[in-house]
């Protein structure tokens, strides 16, 4: 489908059940635009303030676009991994106008070429920072990122803001073959809120390794549309570990699919939302081979008038024999309007299986409040430290300890 | 004989208290001095907790009538933190377990915000580690605990002994001990007993809440006081304690009808 005729069909609408609970105010983006012919990248100064603390080469992409190494783009890649621009025809848009697959066809439709990282078979690639910054009139990130049989990586992505001060020298280096020429960056257009849309397929062959954390920290006026097509082979193991911290409107559609007999699949999520924010989150996860094991955690912390959603669906198809599959869900209310929905759904259609599931909501708890305020400790800080309590959940399961740390306060609204 | 003169830490003067709009306190009156060990038994349900927990300033536990003052001041005035700070120390009968919150962390941060309301600077982080691990060794807390969250998949006994642990640290001056004996061994019960017995000292007071009298054979008190129906019935030594384990609560409801 083209960029016009998605355009004609616009963002699904409320009644579509993977857009129920999205934010409407993504609709009045403007997502279908092509890639310009020109586009200013963002500027050093941007991305090195966008790099988290961890010590791992980095990439950068500005939308669709691999940021070049004179521009401070390109770390030195680990030995066994390579990034390469993929053909046209190996970009397939999912056929249909599916609601639950929008987000990866007008990522199709508006791309300016796809990439594919790869790690080599049996290579420990040790870690790996992958930096996306919105840039005007970049397009949408098309990224496949492939293990083969064997192969690790700690992934870390970092959604953070692209704006720049206009650019004071014209600053160029080596391009790649799909990146657009690069404009001085133009302040008008860099003040218009960002959109940063990105689908990724992530593909683990047997016996492969990838633990992948995704620190959403793009600014308070953005957007996000991402769509992650996870395919999980024998004996592979998959940990998710999102961090959704910013944006006024973020969707995120996840398909997890154990396909190989004793895939693993985790999704370890934690979601903060203030102000106005929304976001909403579609994950499902599909053990479509035998004894495959999945968990998903997340822990939402709302306040404001902010609105968050999580809707976690687990399908056992008959070929799901002897699989297990265990939710969590904790939410936390910090303002009486703000609002969490979540939709726990199982699907199962195989006898000798597990399949548990938990969810809560509730406010910070006044016992422990009372109880470190019984120690001396003011009211601000106490409210302070359990809600970091509850975000460690899942800033505990980073590999990295200087970005846990760097995380600890900055996860709080 | 000389006269020293008394210190009043705690003063209740006809204090009514109430719990979600129910009186629990009705015209409670005690006064505690510094260097005394109280002991506040009664019934369950007399308001006992309630007494502790209204000194250190649970929300939700509104005075309705009387005063209560620490060292002179009007304690409604103050946050339980500013009560903490001040020196005041709650050892909960049920201690919470805070996952995520590092016991240590919590220890230091207790123990700085004291300090800094003091005047004083903040504990030197070498010093206080030997200083927690050296408390521990008495309180003989596996080394475990350093790293753990607030309470975190303690047993019963073990929490008790941490309660003792924050204590030791943060050396208050007023010391309130709701039901420290609940749930503890008697080898449990010993350890914790002495840790109390520690900090008893000529400048520091001690409120033992208590159902039974078995911890007063360890925490030796100066005053034993019966609190029944939200008022303290009757006021002894501690051979009180002895003769309540005997005679029962009714025994003091009924001299107090008569």
């Amino acid at each position: 489908m083209s960029g016009e005729s998605l355009r004609a069909l616009g963002l699904p609408s409320g009644r579509d059940e993977a857009w129920k609970y999205a934010a409407r105010t993504l609709s009045r983006r403007d997502w279908w635009s092509a890639p310009a012919d020109a586009l200013s990248l963002p500027e050093k100064a941007a991305i090195d303030a966008a790099v988290l603390p961890v010590e791992a080469p980095v990439l950068v992409f500005a939308g669709g676009h691999a940021v070049p190494r004179a521009l401070g783009g390109f770390g030195a890649l680990p030995a066994g991994v390579s990034l390469r621009p993929l053909a046209e025809e190996a970009v397939k848009a999912p056929t249909g106008d599916s609601g639950e697959h929008r987000v990866a066809a007008i990522a199709a439709a508006t791309t300016p070429g796809a990439w594919e990282l790869a790690v080599a078979a049996n290579v420990d690639a040790g870690s790996l920072q992958l930096l996306h910054l919105p840039a005007p009139g970049a397009g949408a990130l098309v990224l496949r990122i492939r293990l083969a049989r064997g192969a690790r990586l700690q992934l870390l992505e970092s959604l953070a803001d692209g704006k720049s001060a206009p650019l004071t020298s014209g600053a160029s280096g080596n391009i790649p073959a799909n990146s657009a020429a690069i404009i001085p960056a133009n302040s008008a257009v860099n003040a218009a809120p960002a959109t940063l849309i990105r689908w990724l397929q992530v593909q683990l062959a047997d016996g492969a390794s990838l633990t992948h954390a995704i620190v959403q920290q793009l600014p308070l006026d953005a957007a996000l549309l991402e769509q992650l097509d996870i395919s999980v082979g024998r004996d592979a193991t998959y940990l998710a570990l999102p961090l959704s911290l910013g944006a006024q409107a973020a969707h995120t559609a996840a398909h997890l699919s154990l396909d190989g007999p004793m895939a693993c699949g985790h999704w370890q999520q934690f979601l903060r939302v203030d102000g106005n924010q929304h976001t909403d989150v579609q994950l499902t996860v599909t053990h479509a081979a035998a004894n495959t094991t999945s968990t998903q955690a997340v822990r939402a912390l709302a306040g404001g008038r902010s609105r968050g959603a999580f809707s976690g669906k687990v399908v056992m198809p008959p070929s799901a024999h002897g699989a297990d599959s265990a939710q969590s869900i904790r939410n936390l209310l910090l303002s009486a309007t703000a609002e969490l929905d979540t939709r726990p759904q199982l699907e199962i259609h195989v006898d000798d299986v597990k399949a548990s599931h938990g969810s809560t909501t509730g406010s910070l708890d006044q016992q422990a409040l009372f109880y470190l305020r019984s120690r001396g400790i003011g009211e601000q800080e106490a409210r302070r430290l359990l809600m970091q309590a509850f975000a460690a959940d899942v800033i505990a399961r980073l590999p990295w300890p200087s970005l846990r740390e760097w995380l600890a306060t900055r996860v709080l609204p | 004989m000389t006269n020293t003169p008394l210190t009043p830490l705690l003063e209740a003067h006809g204090l009514h208290v109430e719990v979600n709009g129910k009186p629990i306190l009705k015209g409670l009156s005690l006064t505690v001095n510094a260097g005394e060990v109280h002991a506040i038994m009664g019934p369950n349900g007399s308001g006992k907790s309630t007494l502790s927990h209204v000194v250190a300033g649970k929300p939700g536990y509104t005075i309705t009538g009387g005063t209560l003052l620490y060292r002179g001041q009007d304690l409604q005035a103050l946050a339980p933190e500013e009560r903490a700070r001040a020196g005041i120390f709650l050892a909960f009968q049920y201690p919470l377990e805070i996952p995520g919150v590092n016991n240590v962390y919590l220890l230091k941060a207790a123990l700085n915000a004291k300090r800094k309301h003091l005047g004083q600077p903040e504990v030197d982080a070498f010093e206080f580690l030997q200083l927690v691990k050296s408390k521990m060794q008495r309180m003989q807390m596996d080394e475990a605990f350093l790293s753990r969250g607030v309470n975190e998949g303690f047993s019963g006994g073990e929490k008790k002994r941490n309660e003792v642990l924050q204590m030791q640290i943060l050396e208050p001056t007023l010391a309130l001990l709701d039901e420290t004996d609940s749930g503890l061994d008697i080898d449990a019960l010993k350890v914790v007993s002495a840790g109390v017995n520690d900090l008893r000292s000529p400048d520091r007071a001690i409120v033992i809440v208590t159902h039974y009298q078995r911890l007063l054979d360890y925490i030796v008190p100066d005053f034993v006081h019966v609190l029944a129906d939200g008022r303290i019935l009757l006021s002894g030594g501690k051979e009180l304690a002895l003769e309540l384990e005997e005679r029962g609560y009714d025994w003091v409801r009924a001299q107090d009808a008569a």
